[in-house]
């Protein structure tokens, strides 16, 4: 059947299903990050991560940053743009704003799912650097940016691979990445992963790789997600493959294997991996166990849903 | 205020699709045979009587079936006021019946060149495949203005529904649009009718104002639809 067949049965369909969100821009780019190279900290509250990229200066005045919400269950909200400082008071000037919002409750019909945003005027925010050390950025003022931040891998370098919750605690960093990526994916998480029918595209991490994104079946939808050397900050490098196979609503399951690496300072990195094979979706929500191995170890069972343990306790906050 | 459900807007299609449907049956029906003229008290008919002259036709009875090309302009503004603007070639097929009757217009629309917010954009550029069907489904009234000159008009429900589908690494971009419309057309009847079939040719025109789309959040805020094309028609008894 030609694309332009698949496109109209996916618009009759979409329009009689389920909403799609905004208008897009005419000519919009399914891609919009911006890559940020750069040092990340990560801050934690009340079971939420706050993951800050910020780029050096070299030798001009403003630089690039990213800015990672994640909350729980998956919400994601991730910031790009630039900063400037002068003494010790910051602008972070943000430009782009990713977001997947928690619609758990929501029919995957009804739902909006990913979506990004030009922000123009681009959003000033101040924040005040309270400490600033090697290890610790502490920032106050603006409540999108304050936080006590840690360097990411200085605290990745605390998960100790033969401790028993170590499996859990690699699998919970590297689902950070995972979630923050799918914020980037337009329509992910809703009837908008339509618009990937038949084809297979690209997405850039924020640091390196790239993550691709395909779907097959208008009515039993399988889409892929493929990792390659996929990094959206610094500890964490995903390679692999995520399947969902789900009818209309949502219903059915994940498949697939997926790499990960966590970096630490000083210290080799942990490897393992994730087997998706027991995770049921019910209208598009997880449950049932991820299958962790980690450093060629026994699998592990982690459980779907909040993250026990918790990051705190795994990066030592 | 609880948003109209999908379910609900396709059942209202189809309502109305099976009303104008059964009317368009019903007026296409042959008329009545006239009642007989009450006779005279006297029963023997005069010798000098009139012989009787069949009632000429209603000009304006019966099917048209036309082809119409056209221009087809849907211009819309979303809940952030960003203002698309979409030129397209549309084809369309054309149907109505009788003095007063059903009438539908459904288009299949090409879009040409797409705009938002000022800039302009070939839509070969940007979408690597993509069409849209128009749909204007009401009820019309015929006139004659001259015997070969005739023309239609009529209020009727609206879609357009609108999918591109991006090039690599592009969005795609789809609407379904629903709301209020009306039609007129304009049409030379030369009363050349081979077989009992009359051709026609004409003008028609289309104005539409759309406010819901089930299929994007309803994040329309108006939008205003312009057809306006030839026609090249039959019509059967």
């Amino acid at each position: 059947m030609s694309r332009l067949a698949l496109g109209g049965a996916a618009l009759v369909g979409a329009g009689l299903l389920a909403c799609l969100g905004p208008y897009p821009n005419v000519g919009e780019k399914l891609d919009g990050v911006d890559q940020v190279n750069g040092t990340s900290y990560i801050a934690l509250d009340g079971g939420g991560a706050r993951i800050l990229i910020l780029a050096p200066f070299d030798g001009g005045r403003t630089a690039p940053f990213t800015r990672i919400d994640e909350q729980q269950p998956r919400a994601v909200q991730t910031l790009q743009g630039t900063y400037s400082g002068q003494n010790l008071d910051v602008d972070f000037s943000s430009t782009t704003l990713f977001t997947l919002p928690n619609e758990a409750s929501t029919p995957v019909s009804g739902r909006s799912g990913a979506s990004r945003k030009q922000l123009s005027p681009p959003t000033v925010s101040r924040v005040h650097v309270d400490s600033a050390t090697s290890e610790v950025l502490d920032l106050s003022g603006s409540g999108s940016f304050a936080g006590r931040y840690r360097r990411l891998l200085g605290r990745t370098a605390l998960v100790d691979g033969a401790a028993p919750d170590a499996p859990a605690c690699a699998f919970h960093l590297a689902n950070l990445a995972v979630e923050s990526s799918e914020a980037r994916i337009p329509g992910f998480n809703s009837a908008g992963m339509t618009q990937y029918l038949n084809r297979v595209e690209p997405f850039e991490g924020i640091l390196s790789g790239k993550v691709t994104v395909g779907l097959v079946g208008l009515f039993s939808p399988v889409s892929t997600i493929t990792f390659t050397d996929y990094a959206d900050f610094e500890g964490v490098v995903l390679d692999g493959v995520q399947i969902s196979s789900t009818d209309t609503s949502g219903n059915g399951g994940l498949s697939g294997v997926l790499g990960f690496r966590i970096q630490r300072d000083g210290l080799p990195p942990l490897e393992g991996s994730v087997d998706y094979g027991q995770v049921s979706l019910s209208n598009g929500n997880e449950s049932g166990n991820y299958l962790v191995t980690l450093d060629g170890g026994a699998t592990v069972p982690v459980p779907t849903g909040r993250r026990i343990p918790p990051l705190e306790q795994c990066l030592g906050l | 205020m609880r948003r109209p459900q999908p379910w609900a807007v396709v059942a209202s299609w189809s309502a109305l699709w099976g009303a104008l449907l059964f009317a368009a049956g019903a007026a296409a029906q042959p008329a009545e045979p006239a009642a007989p003229a009450p006779r005279s008290e006297a029963a023997a008919p005069a010798p000098e009587a009139a012989p009787t002259v069949p009632e000429a036709a209603d000009p304006r009875a019966g099917w048209r079936h036309e082809f119409s090309p056209a221009w087809h302009m849907a211009t819309f503004w979303n809940k952030e006021n960003s203002h698309y603007t979409f030129h397209s070639l549309s084809i369309g097929y054309l149907m109505s019946v009788n003095a007063a009757g059903p009438f539908v217009h459904l288009s299949w629309v090409i879009p040409l060149q797409a705009r938002q917010d000022g800039s302009v954009h070939s839509v070969s550029s940007l979408y690597q495949n993509g069409g849209g069907i128009d749909l204007l489904l009401g009820w019309q009234w015929r006139k004659t203005v001259t015997q070969e000159l005739e023309f239609e008009g009529g209020p009727g429900l609206h879609m357009n529904a609108l999918n591109l589908g991006g090039k690599p690494g592009l969005t795609n971009f789809n609407a379904l649009q629903l709301g209020l419309g009306g039609m007129t057309i304009l049409r030379f009847r030369p009363g050349w009718t081979p077989h009992k079939v009359g051709w026609t040719v004409g003008a028609v025109g289309a104005l539409a104002f759309d406010l819901y789309d089930p299929l994007r959040s309803n994040d329309l805020r108006i939008g205003i639809v312009l057809r306006i094309g030839v026609v090249l028609g039959v019509d059967l008894p």
